[in-house]
């Protein structure tokens, strides 16, 4: 800390609370504390993209707005990417805006397990869901913007008499322009870019962008700021040094930065343990006629089957991650290429098992996690499944993708084959989105790292409100749940700054 | 990230060996060709690579390292791959891609991601690939509500 008062700041600022991170925790922090009349501050390391500016190409798309340009993966003896937002609105700013209430077995679980019967009170939790979900616009995915690529997977789970249903999304009038990834540039998906960071700023909070948060500034056991760096946000790199003075921190800065960040401030115990995951991958099938997957939502359908332990969900891709996916070199691939309007895709989210652990690494984070033979077998089982749907859907082939197994299956009798000979470990791709734990939530401190109201056991005025709480992993797509928890303890953090204030 | 040379030239030859280019008299209506010279294949992998994770980075440089010498550790040709025609590289590429090796396969695919991403992120090529074929007229006309009662007004 000494050496801190002889650095030069490019950057000081004060305010009661700064918010490292604008993704779906720090965003709804800032607009329940901004509405309550708090002074606000949210940092946010990447840039503010313009929805309609934003560039339609994978590679521009994934340079401008994922951390380390999608390439950032976990460690172990399968590699898997590990993709994040970094830019104004976070993650929500690359998803497909799935809404899904925390199940009720995940909310029994967090209150008997981990006392946290306060923060997932079903009367609040419903109260804020219904708020959330009216100012965010959801609604079910109407059947004229649904598309091709999931009018398929619909027409595949109902043969098989599967549970599927049209997806939940925070995207009202959806236009299926098919453009999740790369940003709406209707703006209909209601991101947290251009929902509740905008309405936070109208109601007196402030952002400042090209931030890099690196600790938490604490003095005598009480959180009092921040320190970074200042970064270029053309080059990515560091052009000085920050620090801003505040009352409160709160931390949102995503389940793999957020333990950094915590454990570089000196904090240890279960700081970037637990770390959960829903990796899943995804099978591309060829139908005769046309799917069109450039149009529609980029996720409209959906099968949960959380009782098998994974989620399936259509996903469109742009045409340069669909044409990776596709088996041959050369002529064969040339041919498949020139029709890309006849493919559909359709993934796996798979609730793992598996815990790992976050820690910084001289070339970034590090995250060691490896999915468990259990986990193994349930990617199977969603693939298979997929296979199944693909070929009841009408596919003529399908590419399983799948290291070690046929490239093309014709026809469904050899899904059987695929179903029947047990994976090995690094056969699958997989790819992980949705990510939970590193600074768990709960009433024991000798087994979590903040309590039911998100503030640090250890350090006073230090709140973490992001998927970083997450006790559990969950089995659906985690934006609304991570929403209402931070909603939640944000409320109860406006009151203790009011009465805070008053005395 | 700056690139060697030889590096330059194995990288445009194994991306470009997965769609090998045609001149307009010899190409095929059935298959994506593109004309010579119309992606910037290494212009794409730089920028990919601009932001990547510094792991990432070297993965890249192991697979092409790997990938532009393997005419010789398979025994194809005593020389690189960017000496080869653009129909042996394709051949050798998807053999490559099926190798019993699964570092091969692996670093094979990485090659092939970054090939498609340049390749489709080329606006002509894209427009040739059916990607957005009869998209034009599908979008509906969904506008927006203004002020609705629940919807703050920001600036």
């Amino acid at each position: 800390m000494m050496f801190e008062s002889f650095r030069k700041y490019v950057y000081e600022d004060q305010a009661e609370i700064v918010i490292v991170g604008t993704g779906a925790g720090g965003a709804t922090a800032a607009r329940v504390l901004a509405a309550a009349g708090r002074d606000v501050l949210m940092l946010e390391e990447g840039p503010k993209l313009d929805n309609a500016e934003r560039r339609r190409d994978a590679i521009g798309a994934m340079s401008s707005a994922m951390r380390m340009a999608g390439s950032q993966t976990t460690t172990g003896t399968m590699p898997i990417p590990v993709l994040q937002g970094v830019c104004v609105g976070g993650s929500t700013a690359i998803n497909s805006g799935i809404i899904w209430r925390m199940p009720e077995d995940v909310r029994d679980e967090w209150m008997a397990e981990h006392g946290l019967d306060w923060l997932v009170d079903d009367a609040e939790l419903n109260r804020i869901y219904e708020v959330i979900e009216d100012e965010l616009e959801v609604e079910s995915t109407q059947d004229e913007v649904r598309g091709g690529n999931a009018l398929l997977m619909q027409k595949g789970a109902e043969a098989l008499g599967l549970p599927g249903k049209p997806m939940q999304r925070n995207a009202r009038r959806c236009q299926g322009k098919g453009e999740c990834l790369q940003g709406c540039s209707g703006e209909r998906r209601q991101s947290m870019d251009v929902s509740y960071v905008p309405r936070a700023i109208a109601d007196g909070a402030r952002l400042t962008t090209g931030c890099r948060v690196e600790k938490v500034w604490i003095e005598a056991g009480r959180a009092v700021g921040v320190m970074g760096s200042r970064i270029d946000l053309r080059t990515r790199k560091p052009v000085g040094r920050f620090r801003v003075r505040a009352e409160h921190v709160i931390v949102s800065a995503g389940v793999v930065h957020t333990p950094i960040i915590l454990r570089k401030s000196g904090l240890r115990g279960l700081v970037g343990e637990r770390f959960q995951s829903h990796p899943g991958t995804a099978i591309v099938g060829r139908f005769p006629e046309p799917v069109r997957m450039s149009f529609g939502a980029t996720q409209g359908y959906e099968v949960p089957m959380r009782d098998r332990g994974f989620k399936l969900e259509s996903l469109s891709l742009p045409p340069e991650m669909l044409g990776a996916r596709l088996p041959g070199a050369g002529r064969a691939w040339q041919e498949r290429v020139a029709n890309l309007d006849h493919f559909a895709q359709w993934c796996s989210q798979v609730r793992m098992e598996a815990k790992g652990r976050v820690r910084g690494g001289p070339f970034g984070p590090l995250i060691f996690f490896e999915p468990t033979e259990r986990d193994l077998a349930k990617v199977q089982e969603a693939l298979t499944l997929i296979c199944r749907m693909m070929f009841a859907a009408g596919a003529v082939e399908v590419y399983p993708g799948i290291d070690g197994v046929p490239e093309i299956i014709r026809d469904v009798s050899e899904v059987d084959a695929l179903e029947n000979t047990p994976w090995k470990r690094g056969q699958v791709h997989l790819v992980a989105s949705h990510l939970f734990g590193t600074a768990v939530a709960g009433s024991d401190p000798s087994r979590s790292v903040v309590d039911a109201e998100l503030q640090s056991h250890e350090v006073r005025g230090l709140y973490v409100m992001d998927a970083s709480i997450f006790p559990t992993n969950m089995g659906v797509n985690p934006q609304h749940s991570i929403m209402a928890v931070v909603y939640r303890a944000a409320e109860a953090l406006a009151a203790k700054a009011e009465a805070r204030q008053a005395a | 990230m700056r690139l060697s040379w030889i590096e330059r030239r194995w990288m445009h030859a194994i991306f470009e060996g997965f769609a090998p280019p045609a001149d307009e008299s010899s190409a095929d209506d059935r298959v994506l060709t593109p004309r010579p010279g119309e992606v910037d294949y290494v212009g794409g992998f730089l920028e990919a690579n601009e932001h990547a994770s510094p792991i990432a980075k070297v993965g890249m440089r192991f697979a092409c390292a790997l990938v532009g010498t393997s005419p010789i550790w398979t025994g194809k040709a005593a020389k690189g791959i960017d000496r080869l025609s653009a129909n042996e590289r394709a051949e050798l590429l998807d053999a490559l891609s099926e190798h019993r090796l699964g570092l091969v396969r692996e670093l094979t695919w990485l090659m092939k991601v970054q090939a498609s991403m340049t390749l489709f992120g080329t606006k002509s090529i894209r427009a040739r690939s059916g990607y957005d074929r009869n998209r034009e007229g599908q979008t509906p006309v969904r506008l927006r509500l203004v002020g609705s009662k629940s919807k703050k007004q920001v600036a």
